[in-house]
């Protein structure tokens, strides 16, 4: 087992001394509003932002209502038209949830647009919502 | 760098809200539906509507209108009741058990 050693730095580091755009948020959005998931892929989050190249971090949450019976909920992320990340959310008839998942990824330098859906394969008709949509895309410095 | 913005609909119904790099503000509106318009700020979608580019408070009536559009608390009887596979195999067999008697005092 390799043995990390760990160092406490000898002074504090202030924030301007964080390299421009070292850390940062590429964006975020958030929705209280419902909105109604039937199997036509509905779009529940969008963030567009300029990377730099390095790894970002994505962070989505929502919550979701059930109604009637219980078929399943997908959530799929998109950079541009390339899935990156695929989610399957099992519930219970007649309840509430709430849905998170992370995914990290490598754009390259240039524009993205990171797309969050919703799906419901075997919709049954039911009146199934996604409320408190809530995505933020964080991007860090290469290390 | 970063600067709020709000998404809205043709109706001025706001879609969402958010912080972006400051030259993405407009880019904000890709991949929703056409007609989708963004400007810079902070709004609650609750409260507010975009008209001619401009954030204004919803009316009492309109706010009521969304609420009723909201999805609904779920009466207590149609909530899934949660037990575990022992109380479950216990009922069954409290089941059977009454099964039996019944055939019994039947005969």
């Amino acid at each position: 087992m390799s043995e990390l050693i760990l160092t406490r730095p000898t002074r504090l580091i202030h924030t301007a001394e964080v390299a421009n755009e070292a850390v940062h948020s590429a964006g975020d959005y958030y929705a209280s509003g419902s909105v109604k998931v039937e199997d036509d892929n509905e779009l529940v989050a969008s963030v567009t932002f300029t990377s730099t190249g390095n790894k970002v971090y994505l962070q989505f949450s929502c919550s979701a209502k059930w109604s009637g019976a219980h078929p399943d909920l997908e959530f799929y992320v998109k950079r541009g038209g390339t899935e990156i990340y695929r989610t399957t959310v099992i519930l219970a008839a007649n309840s509430r949830y709430s849905v998170a998942f992370n995914r990290s990824d490598t754009p390259s330098a240039g524009e993205h647009l990171f797309r969050v859906y919703a799906d419901i394969p075997f919709f049954d008709g039911n009146d199934h919502y996604v409320y408190n949509r809530s995505l933020h895309i964080h991007e860090f410095k290469a290390g | 760098m970063s600067q709020n913005y709000i998404l809205y609909d043709m109706d001025g119904r706001i879609i969402g809200t958010g912080g972006c790099q400051n030259k993405m503000v407009q880019a904000q509106a890709r991949g929703w539906p056409e007609g989708t318009k963004v400007i810079e700020g902070y709004a609650d979608s609750k409260k507010h509507k975009v008209i001619d580019g401009k954030i204004v408070d919803k009316t009492t009536a309109e706010i009521k209108a969304d609420a009723q559009q909201e999805p609904k608390p779920i009466p207590f009887e149609d909530q899934p009741a949660h037990i575990t596979r022992e109380q479950w195999q216990s009922i069954l067999e409290r089941l059977d058990k009454l099964e039996k008697n019944n055939v019994k005092n039947k005969n």
